[in-house]
């Protein structure tokens, strides 16, 4: 008998030994919110997330400036963005083999609204471990990071506003349990929720200079840059659907009670620009060396490109997005190639990037002849890059 | 000491001199330890069989202690009892034991019967053992005793082609390959659909590593009945191994040991040396590279001269004098020799048994200067400790090495079969700059080989050790703790050659590995009694904790300095190049700790010895999913009735066994990652960048949305079964059908790409098998020199995706085998089909002048009305047609039209299901024969009805423009041709069709290389895997050498193989992710032909 209690209270005591913990287990190599906001280096590590997802081939490395740069605004109709296969009006009016649909505007879409759910996700992560942020006043290091989160959600929406119109608006990060479907929102009120975070955060940032790493992040400066930019896509004219006949173009039309004030804006924001570090650079500072080709300077405009050269940043930059040398991608090969001729009227075989911001007649005719830079809109780096 | 040997010098003197020397003295004192006394009486006897045919070798041991003589060769035997001695046991392998009181008696008179193989065969059921009789699931097996007759490597090669619905294939012929194992086809698409490994309790990754010289047996456990007692990792098949129990039993010394020589049984034929010039320079003339330089390169004359066109058909023919080179046979023609060491001792007394073993295996690896060792080292020990309690432990390491792992077949396919004749230099012939390597003779594949370091060391250690006690009569407390260790290291380094890109200076890495796994069992078992004749009650509760992790890390440099080799750069790691801007040089990580706490129970019911019932609940909880929903539940139960017992089949003599069994139950499959269900993150790098230098940053862990909703995977299975047995069990055995549902599959879901995630696993998928597998058994002759048996065994399976995502009728992957590929996308998995399907254009032979009007001014063709354009899917060289890249021309490559859209050309949606890798059956037959001292095997296995997708004929019949130089398959010999033997380009159709009369295959010109049916081959096949033929000595001659069994033996192992696939072999399973792309042969280490000879060897 005694045998018995003493195996009976030996099972129990072996069978109760399972606790709830046992089931609970993490790693250390995989960490959540609270440790990373906790310091500066984590939350800078953070929004680095954005950066890189921001500067991803299938977004602003690529995507965004080869394929799906443009329309949007006023110059949307433009005639002369047109090209077999890719243009005619793509982004608005794709075909459906375009390979807008099926690859680069697809893929402009998913990297994008990829990058606004990680900005979702800092901004979320700041605001719960770093409260301070929403009520500061002045600039601090976490507000310019929190800022910085703001600033390229906001470029993620003005680009996909710019090439899909009315989008889907998702200021939290997605989650299991949310409602899948999202219905657009008409561009206005999307553009409106960018100008406001942007009027709000923008003078909590740091000017570019303030920061290690100037150029290479963002800061005041850019972020006034881009809210006078949204405030004038805000004001100009759009195409807006007609949402009781898909097969309408819809109709060419502005804000016309309030783009005014939009416009006004828009110069608040350059105004506050200007008052910080950056300008343009105006005169060459060098020396000239001999009247050679090779030597003269006294060209302010290739300064620029010679402190890009010289890895100095010029305050030309309001942001310059970074692009390490074993980065691989696409820019390269996109914007230095040789142009196939000053008399080709079609564009030259592999410089998408050069042409597709400098062959608007319009722009190029309306630049004054004094500007330097007019003779540059045209030339793609030379020398075959692959 | 004295004393121990001076009383077994008694019995066997020579025998014990050998212990002596071999060291084991110390093992012989632990087990005599409990044993001393002394004799005084002597008895004698004899064994026989039934029929009185005198029985040779029977030990005969005094219970109790390891006292004992074997009978000579008459049967008789003389033994000397000591003082208290009371029982004899005589023991015989395939006769069962008899014990015999002594009493007074002095001659003994024993007749010894044949063990009924079948229906007492005891079996591993999960947690416990049951008699084969007594079984209610669906359980197959293969002796430990059948295994040890074969001279194989490891535990998942003894149960190939031996049990019916069981499917085993390595991923190709290298010696540590990964064996596939899959139990009735397995019900998941994404996730793992590999068994459940048990060895003697422990879960395990895999049964690679344990020789077959260690199992006493392996049981798969197929239906959830008997799975379900494993729940949540049960829905893909249990794999039990037991290895060899001790036994108390005189000491047993075993040495089995083989030599074995490994050749290369078939080679992919590819281009001579002339042909291969031929076809290059023409590529050359079509590509963007200078056919100048290649001529220059090749000492070919310039046909576009007269004179050089004269002398053009000569400077090609004279490759067919320069020395030609058969890479593949370079690599791995050369017969490699392996050798293995098996050394077991065992023994003990009623008390303390114990065993030993060791094995090593060196095998030098068909491929040249690559090489793998194995070492095992294995020992179990049980001691009685006081009545009713006992304890056992077993100790198990394992270390195995592999070096210059991974095959190089492509490389030996690709690589130019003679070396240029002329100028490669890129300063005198700088025009021949590209793409020198596969022609270039300094990076000729063995150099390239040489120029690698590649080791690979994993060690393992396991200790298990358990306590048992029967409290009450019938009442077992067993109480089981086992952990494991596992170190891997892997040393990689790229030497000069490799790294002539960065100025031929090395790259080198280390990669470390540490895992652990602890478990705990507590388990009562309960033998009811006092239930009556009629009633028998068994019940089982038992309770498990399973853990693991690991951790792994990795250092990596670039650019050391151009003198350093392997052993340096390892030495030395910190010298790399450090102006490089390079991530990722150290990492080390930890895996998220995967816990399992389990509570499960049994209950096994007899009612008049006929009517069995089981009944099985597990519950399980996993740490890899939400608090939610980590708890699951598996019950299962199974009814068998043993027709054979009922009175009205007592007049059915011929009928030695019928059994019916039907059983239904749910099993899970866990075996997904963790932390789908929440969100964290990982640290990163490579980032963004400031000041040029890239980031570290973090990032979602998951790249899917996470879903806290995740659960296991269940499969329910039904299945229905009869055992039997006729004609004095001459004839034996299974039929088994089954129907197993698949349900909550995980399936990543498309989900609006706007949430920032494109997909998210859900538990929506559905998958079923079906299928019937029979096995069969006849011993044909059992004369006493004369024995012949045989067994037979099929699976057929069949699967069906019943269901995937809401609105998702297929889901299409990409084996990424072919880079650029089209499609890209090659496999598919669709609704209402079997899953595995192989996506691609079929093809259609190739244009011929007949398809097209010829326009001699611009030279070009036109296709004809209803004849569809191809090219447009491959595109040709920039320079080769006038019609341009997308135009077809004569002789290139032409698929078929199967789409009424598009009429004129071939477009996607001609893309089709192409092939099928799922096999009709699968199966085995065996046969044994004995005659007087001789034996013999040979073991057959066969896939029937599956399809391979041969990506390596594939990819090396489409030459792109860029891919110069580069050797490809023999039967393009018979190409379609656009130049003469003079270089000539021909353009006019009568000119091309005089040409080409006897072609019989397209040019294999493709800009994009196109997956059409061409490269999808039937993968039927049948191997004689195994034929062996052995031969024991007599025992009156091994006995006076105290050997009580002496066998020498000769195997082939890969014997001969019918089939009609034209790869290296049909058993190939080479994709990255085999589950999402079986069946694909890219790149696969050929299997060898072996010929062993062996010898077995019992003390």
């Amino acid at each position: 008998m005694k045998h018995i209690l003493l195996a009976f209270s030996i099972v129990t005591l072996l069978f109760t030994n399972s606790c709830k913990d046992y089931l609970q287990t993490e790693s250390p190599s995989k960490i959540q919110n609270d440790f990373i906001f906790s310091t500066e280096a984590g939350t800078l590590n953070a929004v680095l997330a954005i950066y890189t997802e921001l500067s991803n081939g299938l977004f602003l490395a690529d995507r965004v400036p080869m394929n799906c740069d443009g329309p949007g605004s006023d110059i949307e109709l433009r005639p002369d963005y047109g090209e077999t296969g890719r243009g005619e009006l793509i982004n608005l009016f794709p075909s459906g083999t375009s390979s807008f649909l099926t690859s680069e505007g697809k893929d402009e879409w998913n990297q994008g609204y990829k990058t606004i759910n990680v900005a979702n996700e800092v901004i979320k992560g700041i605001e719960t471990v770093r409260p301070e942020v929403l009520t500061a006043t002045t600039p601090t290091n976490f507000t310019q990071m929190y800022g910085e989160a703001i600033t390229m959600r906001a470029l993620c929406y003005f680009e996909l506003v710019r090439n899909f119109g009315d989008i889907p608006l998702l200021v939290a990060p997605s989650t299991a349990g949310m409602d899948f479907k999202i219905p657009a929102k008409n561009r206005w009120e999307i553009l409106d929720r960018l100008i406001a975070d942007l009027e709000k955060f923008a003078p909590l940032m740091k000017w570019s200079n303030e920061l290690p790493q100037k150029a290479e992040r963002m800061s005041k400066g850019f972020a006034y840059g881009l809210l006078a930019k949204i405030d004038l896509l805000r004001g100009g004219y759009s195409l807006q659907p007609n949402l009781s006949d898909p097969t309408d173009w819809g109709t060419y039309k502005r804000d016309e009670a309030n783009w005014k004030t939009y416009y006004k804006k828009a110069k608040t924001a350059l105004d506050a620009l200007a008052s910080g570090p950056h300008a343009l650079i105006v005169s060459d500072t060098r020396a000239k060396v001999n009247a050679g080709l090779n030597g003269v300077f006294g060209n302010p405009y290739q300064l620029v490109f010679q402190n890009q050269m010289d890895k100095v940043i010029s305050s030309e930059s309001l942001w310059e997005m970074a692009f390490a040398r074993d980065y691989g991608g696409n820019w390269g090969y996109a914007f230095a190639r040789a142009h196939a001729g000053p008399n080709t009227p079609a564009n030259s075989t592999k410089a998408y990037g050069a042409i597709r911001f400098t062959l608007l007649v319009r722009s190029k005719g309306s630049a004054p002849r004094r500007n330097l830079r007019r003779d540059r809109y045209r030339r793609g780096w030379c020398g075959d890059s692959v | 000491m004295r004393k121990i040997n001076q009383k077994l010098n008694v019995y066997e003197p020579n025998k014990w001199r050998w212990v002596h020397r071999s060291g084991v003295v110390f093992f012989w004192m632990l087990m005599t330890f409990f044993n001393s006394s002394a004799q005084n009486k002597s008895v004698h006897g004899t064994v026989t069989e039934k029929d009185g045919v005198p029985i040779t070798g029977v030990s005969v041991i005094i219970k109790g202690t390891t006292t004992g003589v074997t009978t000579g060769t008459d049967g008789n035997f003389t033994l000397m009892l000591p003082v208290g001695a009371k029982t004899l046991v005589f023991s015989f392998v395939g006769m069962k034991s008899q014990q015999v009181e002594i009493g007074n008696q002095i001659n003994f008179n024993i007749i010894l019967e044949e063990e009924s193989v079948e229906i007492d065969e005891v079996v591993a059921i999960g947690y416990g053992t049951a008699k084969k009789r007594d079984l209610t699931g669906s359980v197959a097996s293969v002796r430990g005793a059948d295994i040890a007759k074969m001279p194989i490597a490891n535990a998942a090669q003894a149960i190939q082609g031996k049990m019916a619905g069981v499917t085993v294939t390595s991923v190709d012929g290298r010696p540590d390959a990964a064996v596939k194992i899959r139990v009735r086809g397995g019900g998941s698409i994404t996730q793992s659909n590999d068994p459940l490994y048990i060895v003697d309790g422990y879960p395990v990754s895999g049964i690679s590593d344990i020789p077959s010289s260690q199992i006493e047996s392996i049981d798969v456990l197929k239906d959830a009945s008997s799975t379900a007692i494993y729940g949540a990792r049960g829905a893909n098949g249990i794999i039990i191994v037991t290895t060899k129990t001790p036994k108390a039993n005189k000491l047993t010394v075993t040495y089995d040991g083989y030599f074995q020589i490994k050749t290369l049984p078939k080679t992919i034929d590819v281009l001579n040396g002339s042909d291969y010039v031929m076809f290059n320079w023409e590529l050359f003339n079509f590509g963007k590279y200078s056919a100048i330089a290649y001529e220059k390169a090749f000492a070919l004359t310039d046909p576009t001269t007269t004179a050089g066109a004269a002398g053009f058909k000569a400077s090609i023919d004279a490759y067919t004098n320069v020395p030609n080179s058969n890479w593949q046979k370079e690599i791995y023609g050369k017969p490699t020799y392996s050798k293995s060491h098996n050394i077991s001792i065992s023994g003990g007394t009623d008390k303390s048994k114990y065993n030993l073993s060791f094995n090593n295996i060196d095998d030098d690896a068909l491929k040249i200067n690559s090489w793998y060792k194995r070492t095992n080292i294995f020992g179990k020990f049980s001691q009685e400790l006081a009545k009713g309690l006992n304890f056992n432990f077993d100790a198990r390491y394992t270390n195995s090495q592999v070096f210059g792992d991974g095959p190089d077949t492509n490389l030996a396919i690709r690589y130019a079969p003679v070396a240029p004749q002329g100028d490669i230099t890129t300063t005198g012939n700088p025009g021949f700059n590209m793409s020198t390597d596969q022609v270039n003779p300094v990076y000729n594949p063995k150099a390239m080989m040489d120029d690698n370091y590649d080791l690979s060391n994993a060690t393992k250690i396991q200790f298990n050790g358990s306590l048992s006690w029967e409290i009450l009569k019938g009442l077992t407390l067993k109480s089981e703790y086992g952990i494991f260790y596992g170190w891997t290291k892997k040393y990689s380094f790229v030497g000069p050659l490799g790294s002539i890109s960065v100025g031929g200076m090395p790259s080198a890495s280390i990669g470390r590995g540490e895992s652990n796994q602890k478990r705990f069992v507590n388990t009562l078992n309960y033998e009811v009694s006092g239930l009556g004749q009629n009633h028998r009650l068994n019940v089982l509760i038992g309770q498990e904790l399973n853990s693991s992790d690991s951790e792994s890390s990795s250092m990596v440099g670039k650019q050391y300095p151009t003198n350093f080799t392997s052993d340096k750069a390892f030495a030395m790691m910190d010298q790399w190049n450090k102006t490089l801007s390079i991530s990722d040089i150290i990492s080390n990580s930890y895996s998220v700790p995967d816990h399992l706490s389990s509570f499960f129970g049994r209950a096994n019911y007899t009612f008049k010895d006929k009517y069995l019932l089981t009944a099985t609940l597990r519950a399980d909880g996993s740490s890899r999913f939400s608090p939610e929903n980590q708890w699951g539940y598996f019950p299962a139960a199974a009814v068998a009735w043993r027709v054979k017992d009922e009175n009205f089949m007592k007049n059915l003599s011929y009928v030695n066994n019928l059994k019916l069994r039907v059983s239904f139950g749910y099993a899970g499959n866990n075996n997904i990652s963790p932390d789908l269900w929440r969100n964290t993150m990982n640290a990163a790098s490579g980032g963004y960048s400031f000041n040029n230098v890239r980031q570290s940053y973090y990032k979602d862990a998951s790249t899917l949305m996470i879903n806290p909703d995740l659960k296991w995977e269940t499969t329910i299975t039904r299945n229905l079964g009869i055992d039997f047995g006729l004609f004095d069990n001459r004839i034996y055995g299974t039929i088994d059908g089954y129907w197993n549902t698949t349900k909550d599959l995980l399936v990543e879901s498309d989900i609006p790409a706007y949430l920032g995630f494109l997909t998210q696993q859900q538990n929506i998928g559905q998958t079923r098998n079906r299928g019937v597998e029979i096995s069969l058994g006849g011993d044909i002759v059992r004369s006493k020199d004369f024995t012949l048996s045989a067994n037979f065994n099929v699976g057929i399976n069949r699967s069906k995706i019943e269901k995937l995502a809401d609105g998702m009728p297929y889901k299409q992957f990409g084996s990424g085998a072919i880079s650029v590929a089209n499609p890209s996308l090659d496999y598919q998995f669709e609704v209402g089909q079997q899953a595995g399907l192989i996506r691609g254009y079929i093809s259609d032979g190739f244009y011929t002048t007949k398809d097209f009007a010829y326009d001699p001014t611009s030279k070009k063709y036109t296709l004809l009305a209803g004849i569809p354009n191809s090219a447009v899917v491959y595109s040709l060289p920039e320079n080769m047609s006038p019609n341009g890249t997308t135009g077809a021309y004569p002789g290139a490559l032409k698929l078929k039209k199967i789409a009424t859209t598009d009429p004129d050309k071939i477009t996607s949606a001609d893309i089709t299901i192409i092939g099928n890798t799922n096999p009709k059956n699968v199966g085995g037959f065996n046969l044994n024969s004995t005659y007087k001292n001789f034996d013999l095997m040979m073991s057959f296995n066969w896939s029937y009805g599956n399809d391979i997708y041969n990506a390596n004929k594939l990819s090396a019949a489409s030459m792109t423009q860029n891919t110069v130089n580069v050797n490809i398959y023999g039967e393009f010999a018979n190409r379609y041709r656009i130049f003469d033997q003079n270089g000539q380009r021909v353009y006019d159709p009568a000119g091309l069709d005089a040409l080409n009369a006897n072609a019989t295959i397209w040019y294999p010109y493709q800009n994009t290389p196109v997956i059409h049916s061409w490269g999808i081959e039937d993968g039927s096949f049948l191997r004689l895997n195994n034929f062996t033929l052995g031969y024991t000595l007599p025992h009156n001659l091994t006995q006076r050498a105290a050997i009580s069994k002496l066998r020498f033996y000769a195997t082939i192992y890969n014997a001969w193989i019918w089939t009609n696939y034209s790869g290296l072999d049909p058993e190939v399973d080479a994709a990255k992710n085999s589950s999402l792309s079986p069946g694909l042969d890219m790149n696969a280490y050929p299997r060898a032909r072996t010929f062993t000879f062996g010898v077995n060897l019992v003390f």
